[in-house]
């Protein structure tokens, strides 16, 4: 597999429908789980109350592979939860909400037109005179971040001032009349600037987008009515807005470019991939054993996106509870910015990918082979459809034989330490080596469930 | 009753307590308070941390504080709820479990619960996760 161009592979690959169910169609023993089927989530791990909707806990989750190795979580505060959350403000289109802010000078009344999505949900925001400022006070976020709001010339005063901004941030100015947008620039003079877009939707519509790819951290999204020669923030200025959307920048290729989010457990889901969110201090979900001593070979394919942010030490996936000590046995773990493939018989592989840091989405797939010769033979990952740049920090080999009977831990090592922050989309194990034409429809399969490129 | 966000954090000395009582709550308890917790993010623990949806009924009895944020970015008390350890001590005492009234209030009052995100709520109080190597 190494060093073949999988390319030719996509070209003629399996059909969605046949993977993942065909990689166990021979027997194979693995497990196979998908987030975004709430017909396989669970609340409990007895598994009697579903999953219904985002922002519950999932106990359970069956194992779609037909190996019946289901993982469970008994303890009620360590379950991961499903989500699908992107926009990471309180109130998308709430603007007289807790969790946004005007000034004495500003009006704002509620359903005063139809908004880009056809609902009468537009606010008509109005300037009065001096401290008209209208900005959300609880989103405080570290670049890279996006800002986007949606706006409409509300047909007094056309020129409006947009901050995305805190510790620096970006500001930028727009003309709602001829729907044109100014040059961009820091706050403060800090952050380094994404160059800012105004995207015509129809009926006068406009989606603005701002924000700062590095050095600077949001905490206001603020609009300001200001004068033709952008010197007075104030004026005589109105605008119909909607829709304010807050998220990191690489969360989700091609996804929605606005999440309505009207509550924590109340948001839009269309369009946005459903993940198990793991919080980093005690989520974890483990299978029963799992006898994988049948095989010497392992496609493991995950798709994940890693949020700690203290950068050490947490294990994504582990079968059995200590890699390095159990012989036959696998992990994946976040090291600083490595992803981190262990491979464990009689001696261990220990093999790096980099850099990765966080926040990152990444589709994995890595083959494992305990009859290579060499590290570079036993384990061969692959991240986001390509072979990355490798490092050998133990070099094994790991030595001859097969995998053990082990549990899966997913999110932890052994339900009981080195907890990992952030989200798994999907996962699969299979107990056998996967072609390379398997491996690019598994990789296009565990991309359509993540949106990592 | 539908499940209930809530960090809770209890010192190493009343971690022991803190599980028993949970654990004798049903098979959702047993497991908590697991997760280490020090200034230094190294050996020895000084507290411990339990973080996500658990049982309202459970949550209603624990005490309770809701924290806001200054302008200055310092967080202040807004309001606390003392929990009820009259009737943790009930049905810990009913499950057989030896401690006293006195004990589990003491317990409530050293611990720090709250709906903070957990990594919001270990940064007001400086603390960090002990995280061994992985090899």
């Amino acid at each position: 597999m190494l060093g073949v161009d999988l390319s030719l592979f996509r070209m003629a690959k399996s059909t969605p429908a046949s993977i993942p169910a065909s990689l166990f169609a021979a027997g194979e023993k693995g497990v196979w789980y998908d987030p975004s089927d709430y017909s396989t989530l669970f609340q409990n791990a007895a598994g009697t109350t579903p999953v219904t909707a985002v922002e519950q806990p999932v106990g359970k989750i069956l194992d779609k592979s037909g190996r019946g190795n289901h993982a469970t979580q008994t303890t009620e505060g360590s379950r991961p939860i499903l989500s699908a959350r992107v926009n990471l403000l309180t109130h998308s289109n709430g603007f007289t909400s807790a969790s946004w802010a005007k000034g004495a000078n500003a009006t704002l009344t509620a359903t005063a037109a139809v908004s880009p999505d056809g609902s009468n949900n537009a606010w008509l925001y109005q300037s009065t005179g001096a401290s008209d400022f209208l900005y959300n006070t609880a989103s405080s976020l570290a670049a890279p971040f996006l800002a986007t709001i949606h706006l409409k010339y509300g047909g007094t005063g056309r020129w409006f001032l947009v901050r995305a901004y805190g510790t620096g941030g970006a500001n930028v100015w727009v003309d709602l009349l001829n729907g044109s947008v100014g040059t961009a620039s820091a706050y403060s003079g800090v952050g380094t600037i994404i160059t800012p877009t105004l995207t015509p939707l129809g009926d006068g519509w406009h989606r603005l987008q701002l924000g700062c790819s590095a050095g600077a951290t949001h905490q206001y999204f603020q609009i300001n009515s200001v004068t033709a020669d952008l010197s007075t923030v104030q004026s005589n200025g109105s605008a119909y807005i909607y829709g304010a959307d807050l998220r990191v920048t690489n969360d989700g290729i091609g996804v929605p470019a606005y999440q309505r989010i009207a509550a924590a457990t109340d948001y839009d889901t269309t369009g946005f991939p459903l993940y198990l969110r793991f919080d980093g201090t005690d989520d974890s979900l483990a299978t029963g054993s799992i006898d994988f001593t049948g095989t010497d070979k392992m496609t493991v394919s995950l798709g994940f996106r890693r949020l700690d942010t203290t950068l050490d030490n947490f294990v994504v996936l582990e079968l059995s509870t200590t890699m390095g000590t159990n012989p036959g046995a696998f992990n994946h773990y976040m090291y600083g910015s490595l992803i981190r493939y262990g491979l464990g018989g009689t001696g261990t592989d220990v093999y790096d990918a980099s850099p990765y840091s966080p926040p990152i989405t990444l589709v994995s797939v890595c083959s494992y082979d305990f009859a290579g010769a060499t590290i570079a033979q036993e384990v061969m990952p692959r991240l986001n459809a390509a072979v990355p740049t490798l490092n050998a920090a133990s070099a094994g080999p790991a030595g001859a034989g097969n995998f053990g009977n082990y549990p899966i831990y997913i999110g932890a090592r052994a339900s009981a330490s080195n907890w990992f922050k952030g989200r798994i989309y999907s996962l699969i194990v299979r107990g056998a080596a996967s072609s390379g034409g398997e491996i690019a429809a598994i990789e296009d399969y565990v991309n359509s469930k993540t949106e990592a490129y | 009753m539908s499940d209930t966000f809530a960090t809770l954090i209890v010192t190493s000395a009343d971690a022991p307590i803190s599980r028993s009582i949970a654990a004798a709550f049903g098979p959702g308890g047993v497991g908590m308070w697991m997760t280490s917790l020090s200034a230094s993010g190294q050996e020895p623990a000084t507290h411990y941390i339990s973080s996500g949806y658990i049982s309202a009924e459970y949550v209603a009895l624990s005490p309770m504080t809701t924290w806001e944020l200054t302008e200055q970015g310092s967080w202040i008390q807004a309001s606390h709820y003392a929990g009820d350890a009259a009737t943790v001590y009930a049905y810990a005492s009913e499950a057989g479990l030896p401690y006293t009234l006195a004990e589990i209030e003491g317990v409530f009052s050293r611990s720090d619960v709250s709906q903070q995100e957990p990594f919001i709520a270990m940064g007001r109080l400086a603390l960090k996760i002990i995280n061994p190597p992985v090899v």
